[in-house]
């Protein structure tokens, strides 16, 4: 399948350790300009605004950078003004809202989103990216992050390179989708098996290899293959 | 170090020193194993407890690294009535090694070769016996006259499962770097074992092994 790519939308949470992947989105603008619609969940309004787009807009490729769990994709953190409190919108999407996703291809970066894909697939989506881990941190027993900013940074920089030019293949028609897929996996290899060689003062190399070794253990391609758009 | 497993009911080989001295790796010979199930059928006992024993040390020994395993097409006289089973123990032998060693080229042979074929696909479903034959991954039969020059071409020409499995023997005292977090820890000679059993552990090393390797050949700029 080879179409030309008319619109891709992306939705970005509103979140400080999802930052990082912001250099992947302003590559897609640079590549594609205003084919590439950013709905970035921050609140209420803005949750409401990106299911609408998502459901009324003519799009091909839909981009998640998120968290999420099992059923859900959750969405954006928001500041009450009034009181200051800091609000975590649990659940942008369900599993129950996958039916808008029919005809569509899915890129979705949130944990656990590979629990998504059967029934997104089931609902007429051609194909779904999925992810089990996404990790660029450690915790404690509490789930209290303990890495260091070495470790985040590095590693958050890594992946981001590997998504950006993962997707850059595809948007631009250099590869189908799921083959950028096994390029983002060959990717992650590479530079974990790099990083590891060359940066041997940085004690927590070994650590960060791990954590890119993890996301691509955990990164699945759901769907028909061989879809590729022309740029 | 090649090593080659035969089964077979001469008591010397008389193909041994061809394999040795033709199959020499850094000047040290191969290493040569013999199983010869007279040993077995000498210490008596009804035909089905003589083949569970060879079986069973056939079975021991294929677990080992192996580059070829070779198997005489007619093992001798296990003391069935029924000719037929008997002339059948070494589709039995090359299924017990693969079922403990997927990597191993394995070779069926004899000095008869065109009576032995017929005699194993006449009798019973010809069909069932060409499918054990294709299911123990048989990779040809040879003239006995041939074998030495056939395991010495297939050393050659491993397969990829078999080419991981001597690269990991070879290298057996490395262990899996930490950030590898399935593996962590495990010897080479582990993998090696897994790589050859095929179990579930053993099928997730080759796809690592082929993810990395092709990974290494990518072109990250394309």
């Amino acid at each position: 399948m080879t179409e030309l790519l008319r619109k891709v939308i992306c939705i970005r949470a509103l979140a400080d350790d999802l930052s990082f992947l912001r250099t992947v989105t302003n590559r897609m603008t640079r590549i594609l300009d205003s084919r590439f619609n950013i709905f970035e969940l921050s609140n209420q309004a803005s949750h409401a605004d990106a299911i609408l787009r998502l459901r009324k807009e003519s799009y091909d490729l839909a981009v998640f950078f998120a968290h999420g769990g099992s059923d859900y994709i959750r969405g954006g953190e928001y500041q009450i003004r009034a009181t200051g409190e800091i609000i975590e919108t649990e659940k942008f999407l369900t599993r129950g809202d996958l039916g808008i996703f029919e005809g569509k291809v899915v890129f979705c970066m949130s944990c656990n989103s590979n629990d998504l894909a059967q029934s997104a697939i089931d609902c007429g989506a051609l194909a779904f990216v999925g992810f089990s881990k996404i990790p660029f941190n450690q915790f404690d027993e509490n789930d209290n992050p303990i890495g260091s900013h070495v470790l985040v940074k590095h590693s958050q920089d890594i992946l981001a390179e590997a998504v950006k030019a993962s997707l850059e293949r595809f948007v631009t028609g250099r590869g189908t989708l799921d083959e950028s897929v096994n390029f983002l996996r060959f990717f992650l290899i590479r530079r974990a098996i790099e990083y590891v060689r060359n940066n041997k003062s940085v004690k927590e190399r070994r650590e960060v290899a791990a954590l890119l070794l993890q996301t691509k253990n955990g990164l699945l391609y759901h769907g028909q293959k061989g879809i590729r758009f022309e740029p | 170090m090649r090593r080659f497993l035969i089964v077979d009911d001469e008591i010397e080989l008389s193909f041994d020193d061809d394999l040795k001295t033709d199959n020499q790796e850094d000047g040290v010979p191969a290493d040569v194993v013999h199983i010869n199930p007279n040993v077995y059928i000498q210490d008596g006992g009804d035909g089905d407890n003589v083949v569970k024993n060879l079986l069973d040390e056939v079975g021991r020994r294929s677990e080992e690294f192996w580059d070829v395993v070779a198997i005489d097409l007619n093992l001798g006289d296990f003391g069935y009535v029924d000719k037929h089973r008997n002339s059948e123990v070494c589709l039995r032998v090359a299924e017990t090694v693969r079922e403990h060693n997927r990597s191993a080229t394995l070779f069926l042979y004899s000095g008869t070769l065109a009576k032995f074929i017929a005699d194993i696909l006449k009798e019973g479903a010809s069909d069932t016996q060409l499918r054990r034959i294709f299911q123990a991954e048989v990779q040809n039969f040879v003239q006995r006259n041939r074998i030495a020059s056939q395991v010495t071409a297939a050393v050659d020409e491993p397969s990829w499962i078999l080419r991981a499995d001597r690269l990991l023997v070879q290298l057996s005292d490395l262990k899996v770097s930490p950030e590898e977090a399935e593996f962590r820890g495990r010897s080479f000679a582990d993998l090696a074992a897994a790589v050859r059993r095929q179990d579930k552990d053993g099928q997730r090393v080759i796809e690592l092994i082929s993810e990395y390797g092709i990974a290494a050949f990518t072109d990250l700029n394309s």
